[in-house]
């Protein structure tokens, strides 16, 4: 997952890095997996700058998908800060640039998402139905869209 | 370019709070 010139890159433009190791750190481990309620390894938080986790990240992931599950936590962050229009984008990159990927529906779903609470406008509702019919159907996200099939 | 990591979250807290930028927070078992 971190040995990645990519994954290197997103972190070091973008986000404050933080690691606890079980027992290299075995304090701050304690501390901070009380705090955050995290019980299994690897786990990885995607934390607002007000201290808020908005994504988290359990288990392995090979680089492919880990990089994308970092880019929605980040995309998260901005919809949790109503920053729709950069959230947006966040989630539609994620969508064109893996698209082959478990983070692409969950990104598809949150794009449209963000799209209505920008715009306050129903019909972003049914596009994002409309967007499952096309691709990632068999996805819990297309179910979840479904619900605005007449928006 | 190599991540540097912090190990005290506290204080990765307050800069992330004071940079506005995101923490990322790993919990890690792998050999280091």
């Amino acid at each position: 997952m971190w040995p990645d010139p990519e994954v290197e890159a997103l972190v070091t433009r973008r986000l404050i890095p933080a690691r606890v190791h079980v027992k290299d750190d075995a304090a701050q481990y304690a501390k901070a997996s009380e705090s955050f309620g995290v019980s299994w390894t690897p786990t990885v938080l995607l934390i607002e700058p007000q201290g808020v986790e908005r994504h988290r990240i359990e288990g392995f992931l090979p680089t492919e998908e880990f990089l994308p599950q970092l880019l929605l936590g980040l995309g998260q962050i901005g919809f949790h800060a109503k920053r729709y229009d950069e959230a947006a984008a966040e989630f539609d990159a994620i969508v064109r640039k893996y698209p082959r990927t478990e983070a692409a529906p969950e990104a598809q779903y949150w794009a449209g998402v963000a799209r209505y609470k920008g715009s306050g406008d129903a019909k972003e509702l049914g596009a994002i139905t409309k967007a499952f019919e096309e691709r990632y159907q068999d996805t819990v996200w297309a179910k979840k869209a479904s619900v605005w099939k007449r928006a | 370019m190599p991540i540097t990591w912090k190990h005290d979250v506290e204080a990765a807290l307050a800069e992330a709070r004071q940079s506005d930028k995101a923490l990322v927070l790993d919990f890690t078992a792998a050999p280091m």
